[in-house]
């Protein structure tokens, strides 16, 4: 039975400069009770498409179709008035990406989940509020009844998130949207929401529509895929045929991009699509891919491709599938691989982290006594040369802390670090720089917006007085093409580059001064998962190349997987797991260390979201557990754990802070 | 719509990769000013001010202090019984009205200029080091703003220019002294931004100083809101020194400023208002066109700022 | 939520003292009250007697306590150019002050809210582009000169309303304007940009997304957040127009607060000058403590925060 069926939606969007098209010719059908999974780079549409759906794009939108079909009815033109009452929240309803924003934060919780069904009058207000309480207690809120007459800012983002799916159930719609629902979360957050919401739709017969940018979460948990490419539904099939048998160089493309948990020692090089994504001004004269595509021929940058039904039901956008189809799928398979030697010799220690340990001393208000923080708790680590560690942990739990004190941004006042064996505070910070340079998260707040990318790259040669000016502008140029970006950036605005562009600028100012080593933030966690793999590419290449030791700062255990060699693993300010990639992501001992790689949503079509090993939420910072400090949320606790605190205890060059395993192995 | 990051910036569908499409930031900025037209008409009338300011004795027609009491009280040119002489008539006194009127702009613009100067300085000063620093010393120099913002500013100005003097350097000194707040909350908040910037964890890695990284990296980017601030100021301070001489606090006669040329003409306000309006009517566009440059030059630098 | 009140209150403490100390110093120290008193061209010798007598010669920070403690008492000091008790003046002048500031109030918001409002529910129309001119202009119109304009007019030429003086309603009722309009601007830029900040945020999309529309979706999910700021200027602006009507009342012949500012400035009198200098900044910091409270009623993030 079809619940929604599209014809060519498309989305334009004025500018002060033109039309954007943003989304050309979409048309999918979706079942009851079946979910269909749009992705998409940034960008692509996939947001777009469902907004439209809902009537919630700005005025400067038009929205055209030649059908929308649902429910039996069709809802294009029905008028405002009752799409409102009968359709948008009531048979339909979304969930956005933004937990912190999305709910009015003067309204309590109650209120904001009843309203609908009470101005509907679909239900009373005592029987409105059960339900709200019924609710609340499916999507896993303790306590439902008395958050009623909580307000947002009282409840977590993971909890403010379960809220929103709460929310959007109390209608009980017939369709779900599910917008990025869970970008903003935690890792291990992610999963159970995911989860959560699988198994609702499922019971209670919704369709929905996922969109997402994360390819793990749509080949693990819906029936249909759609890939959407500069606002083109590029390729649709079952979650099966799309990701084993693509039909679409762009889907394949992005289906390489990703990095894998699966692969073992070996770490072949990611596969990338070259270029950036095309600007959707004007009218579209090709196939939207040609610029980037390894099949172009001519006749792509002739004519639009029209979408093509094929026999099993699936439709795509390629002039040439035909011709390339046996070669896409194959060549899935036998990636381009380029094999980089893992360091097994360990070099030198060059970065020493001594009994570290910061503790923040926060003040609720000027009455109350001020509380200690500790957000590093007694760390200690080696970096080795040419090694690349990786530093693994949620957010919170005090990695960006100790990665600004190895920078010398903020001071170490307990335990010590050294670099090449003197300690960080008694060298000056102009041969800091020489030693250790960063490189962050976030490329748009990374680059000086008044500097030119010449002038950004220079400014280390300029501060330190290397050379002279003509020198300095060889050694800049020079620098440029080995990150890859071509010499007429040298004069250009920050504004006019690309995030993945921007990241290079990034990386060649880091590198400039050519220090030992390079310690990176969350690389590319800001990137989408094609220019991800480019970056990720290049810090490899660049490694290999100069000799360069990495510290590596993320979440994100597949970028891990992909260029680590040795892992930490932090927890609530403490180092709780190290040892060499494969020891770690193969053979994790610690019940933390498990409970992340559960929650990593590799490819696996039909795969279902794996239940994680984790109770309980993340704790309160300002008041700490007892005992270990993990072992409220762990599932194999034992008594012991609540009062002894375990120590990092080394075997077999790894280190593990467990007692049950200290145990099991004595 | 801040979940979906429009591809504006890419190339047009049909270029080769990764060409450079978008504007430098000057082309951009020219490109905005161009089809800005309160910027332009503001920005003009400002330029005419300051040059007829600048250059008053030869737009004057007449000695702006010369009394002739046989010609008092001349209407305008367009009204029955003026003369071609007296464009803008004559006051009580018999001077020549357009004279006094062209000479008042030198007043106001050296006061509105020089104070927001003055203030702009204060303002900036701690509104960067609040920023930048944070901690105590934001929450002393907040304090501070605190303060500021309960005193009765227009009231002090007054007590303390009457008591210290009147004379012009005393107006635009108590005036920029008394007025800095509006810099202060801008630049605290923009340096608070920035500090939060990689790119200055990025200039501290390096091994920039504290004084390196105001200068070179916050400064540059809180030039256009400081600019914007300014001119908006100016406007202020202008009508804060009229009013103070049209009290009989700020300017004193017989220098022509407009404040007072209004409180002088008020006495004949019943049966020649044009006494009263013309001084009044310039002080409403030099104010209007400076206002209109500030919110132009907001406009063209960041325009995301517009609300 | 007794927290907050308890730390607002004791900051709203310090600030008044604080702002006491300023401006006590700032005009025994920029002013000689001396000379003040003794007038301009007084003899030398007359001023000398004259600070020694008033215990001008003492150092400041005694005559600040000596202040503060007859402050305590109730005793708000002996007005010398008057010649009544300061306390006394500024009761007899209160009264009119308070009408005018309440009425002048009352005009900004009928004005400014729901122009404000319209032009953010129909930006970049004809509505939102006249709102936008005319708080464009009327920031360039100095108020003095709108007042004279409109006793020109509505006084002189028309004859509606009485030319000055404050004997009746009637008389009140071009001041408040003229004193209303000169709010107008930046609490309609503030109404408009609030509100479209609001419209634009998330949790208005959300409300969307349920199904809510048009004017309730105004009502019951956008005005509370975007009148929220709106509450704190207001307050401030009352809380300027109970001290700083000198302008207005001096153009309508207003026997108000400014009106005694005015004449006692002029009459060289320091220690009225004082007092109200310290009365208005207490009046402000009073206002906007209660308009944080208001907020935090409004607001459940400081309330339970």
């Amino acid at each position: 039975m079809t619940l929604l069926s599209i014809k060519d939606l498309s989305v334009d969007l004025k500018l002060a400069n033109g039309t954007l098209h943003a989304v050309r010719d979409v048309s999918f059908d979706l079942d009851k009770g079946e979910t269909i999974g749009i992705v998409g780079e940034s960008g692509s549409g996939k947001s777009l498409t469902s907004m439209a759906l809902m009537r919630l794009l700005p005025n400067t939108a038009t929205t055209t179709a030649s059908a929308i079909m649902f429910d039996n009815e069709e809802i294009q033109d029905m008028n405002q008035r009752r799409f409102l009452s009968e359709v948008c929240g009531i048979k339909m309803s979304m969930i956005f990406q933004e937990p912190m924003t999305s709910l009015n934060p003067v309204y309590s919780i109650g209120r904001q989940m009843t309203e609908t069904v009470l101005l509907r009058k679909q239900f009373s207000r005592p029987d409105a509020t059960d339900l709200a309480v019924n609710l609340l207690e499916k999507v896993g809120i303790a306590n439902a009844a008395s958050r009623l007459s909580q307000y947002p800012h009282q409840l977590s983002g993971g909890q403010r998130q379960r809220v929103m799916i709460a929310m959007a159930l109390m209608t009980q719609p017939k369709l779900i949207i599910a917008d990025e629902p869970t970008t903003a979360l935690d890792v291990t957050v992610q999963a159970q929401i995911l989860q959560l919401l699988v198994h609702l739709g499922k019971e209670l017969g919704m369709g929905m529509i996922l969109i997402t940018h994360d390819l793990g979460v749509i080949s693990r948990m819906v029936d249909k895929v759609g890939v959407m490419y500069a606002g083109q539904l590029v390729e649709t099939g079952t979650t099966e045929q799309v990701f084993n048998r693509p039909l679409h160089p762009y889907t394949k493309g992005l289906l390489q991009c990703i990095p894998d948990l699966e692969q073992d020692s070996e770490k072949p090089r990611l596969g990338t699509i070259p270029g950036i994504v095309p600007n959707l001004m004007g009218k579209q004269s090709g196939c939207s891919f040609a610029n980037r595509c390894e099949y172009t021929k001519e006749l792509c940058t002739l004519s639009v491709p029209p979408e093509v039904k094929t026999a099993d039901g699936r439709t795509h956008r390629c002039l040439r599938s035909d011709e390339i189809a046996t070669h896409i799928s194959e060549s899935k398979d036998t990636t381009t691989t380029i094999h980089t030697a893992e360091a097994v010799e360990q070099g030198a220690v060059v970065l020493d982290v001594e009994k570290v340990s910061r503790t923040f001393y926060v003040k609720k208000s000027i009455f109350s006594e001020k509380q200690p923080l500790v957000a590093v708790n007694d760390v200690s680590l080696k970096l080795h040369h040419s090694e690349v560690l990786a530093l693994v942990g949620e957010s919170g739990c005090g990695k960006t802390t100790l990665s600004k004190m190895m920078l010398g941004l903020d001071l170490v006042k307990e335990g010590r670090i050294e670099i090449n064996s003197s300690p960080i505070e008694d060298i000056d910070i102009r041969e800091r720089a020489l030693l250790i340079q960063p490189i962050f998260q976030d490329p748009y707040s990374s680059l000086n917006p008044r500097r030119t990318i010449g002038e950004t790259i220079r400014q280390p040669l300029q501060f330190h007085k290397v050379g002279d000016k003509q020198s300095q502008t060889r050694t800049v140029e020079k620098t440029m093409e080995l990150v890859g970006l071509p010499h007429r950036f040298y004069h250009v605005y920050p504004n006019q580059l690309s995030g993945g562009q921007r990241q290079r600028v990034a990386i060649a100012r880091a590198l400039i001064l050519r220090p030992q080593i390079i310690l990176c933030d969350e690389p590319t966690s800001a990137l989408d998962v094609s220019v991800q793999a480019q970056i990720l590419n290049l810090l490899q290449d660049l490694r290999d190349e100069l000799g360069l030791t990495f510290f590596i700062i993320t979440h994100d255990l597949g970028v891990v997987n992909h260029i680590a060699t040795r892992i930490a693993v932090m927890y609530l300010g403490q180092i709780v797991e190290t040892g060499t990639r494969r020891q770690i992501i193969h053979e994790s001992k610690h019940p933390y260390t498990q409970a992340l790689m559960q929650s990593v949503l590799s490819l696996e079509p039909g795969g279902g979201i794996p239940t994680i090993d984790l109770g309980g939420g993340f704790p309160n910072p300002l008041d700490l557990p007892t005992g270990c400090l993990f072992h409220p949320r762990c599932l194999k606790a034992i008594d012991i754990c609540k009062r002894e605190r375990p120590e990092l205890k080394e075997t077999n060059g790894r280190e593990t802070r467990c007692l049950l395993y200290q145990q099991q192995k004595q | 719509m801040s979940s979906t990051e429009l591809p504006i910036s890419g190339t047009p569908l049909t270029l080769e990769t990764e060409t450079v499409t978008e504007l430098t930031p000057r082309q951009l900025l020219i490109r905005r000013i161009k089809g800005h037209k309160g910027l332009i008409i503001g920005f003009t009338v400002i330029i005419g001010l300051i040059i007829v300011g600048i250059f008053a004795p030869m737009f004057a027609p007449h000695d702006p202090y010369e009394q002739i009491l046989s010609k008092r009280l001349i209407p305008p040119v367009w009204s029955p019984g003026g003369t071609t002489e007296y464009l803008l008539g004559t006051d009580h006194l018999g001077r020549d009205y357009l004279s006094r009127l062209i000479y008042g702009t030198r007043i106001s613009l050296m006061i509105g200029y020089g104070a927001a100067t003055v203030g702009l300085f204060i303002g900036v000063s701690m509104g960067i080091c609040a920023g930048y620093f944070g901690g105590r010393v934001d929450q002393l120099i907040s304090y501070i703003l605190t303060c500021q913002l309960s005193l009765p500013g227009l009231l002090l100005t007054m007590t303390l220019v009457f008591f210290i003097g009147p004379s012009v350097y005393v107006v635009i000194g108590v005036i920029g002294v008394l007025h800095w707040t509006y810099y202060l909350v801008v630049s605290r908040s923009a340096a608070m931004q920035i500090r939060q910037m990689d790119y200055i964890a990025a200039a501290k890695s390096i091994g920039c100083s504290k004084f390196h990284i105001i200068r070179k990296e916050i400064l540059p980017n809180l030039m256009s809101q400081i600019i914007v601030i300014f001119t908006l100021e100016v406007g202020f301070a202008i009508l804060a020194e009229s009013a103070l001489s049209f009290l009989g606090i700020g300017i004193q006669a017989p220098t022509p400023s407009w404040g007072l040329m209004i409180a002088e003409g008020k006495v004949a306000m019943f049966f020649q208002p044009w006494l009263v309006i013309i001084p009044g009517a310039a002080l409403f566009v030099l104010v209007l066109a400076t206002n209109l440059m500030g919110d132009g030059i907001r406009d063209v630098t960041a325009p995301e700022n517009r609300n | 939520m007794l927290r907050y009140l308890l730390r607002r209150g004791f900051m709203a403490l310090l600030v008044a003292l604080t702002v006491s100390v300023a401006a006590f110093v700032l005009l025994n120290v920029a002013v000689d009250p001396a000379m003040a008193i003794a007038g301009e061209d007084a003899d030398l010798l007359l001023v000398e007697q004259i600070r020694e007598q008033y215990g001008f010669d003492r150092p400041i920070y005694v005559q600040y306590f000596e202040w503060l403690t007859r402050l305590f008492h109730g005793d708000f000091g002996e007005s010398y150019y008057w010649n009544k008790p300061v306390g006394e003046l500024i009761l007899s002048h209160a009264p009119v002050t308070l009408q005018l500031a309440l009425m002048a109030i009352f005009v900004t918001v009928v004005i400014s809210i729901p122009l404000g409002t319209l032009a953010a529910l129909k930006q970049n129309s004809l509505i939102d582009r006249i709102a936008l001119s005319t708080a464009v202009s009327a920031q360039a119109i100095p108020n003095f000169w709108l007042g004279l304009m409109m006793i020109i007019l509505f006084s002189v030429t028309w004859q509606i309303f009485p030319v000055s003086g404050d004997d009746t309603f009637a008389h009140f009722i071009l001041p408040s304007f003229v004193l209303g309009a000169s709010s107008v601007p930046a609490v309609m830029r503030l109404t408009r940009n609030g509100l479209l900040d609001v419209l634009s945020s998330d949790y208005i999309r959300t409300a969307r997304s349920k199904g809510f529309g048009g004017i309730r979706l105004l009502l019951q999910h956008a005005m509370r957040n975007a009148l929220l700021p709106v509450v704190s200027v207001l307050a401030v602006q009352l809380g300027q127009k109970l001290g700083g009507s000198v302008i207005t009342e001096s153009i309508f012949a207003i026997n108000g607060l400014g009106r005694l500012a005015l004449e006692s400035i002029l009459g060289g009198d320091i220690p009225t000058v004082q007092m109200l200098v310290f009365v208005f900044a207490l009046t402000f910091v009073i206002m906007t403590l209660l308009a944080d409270l208001l907020n935090a009623w409004l607001d459940p993030r400081l309330r339970l925060g």
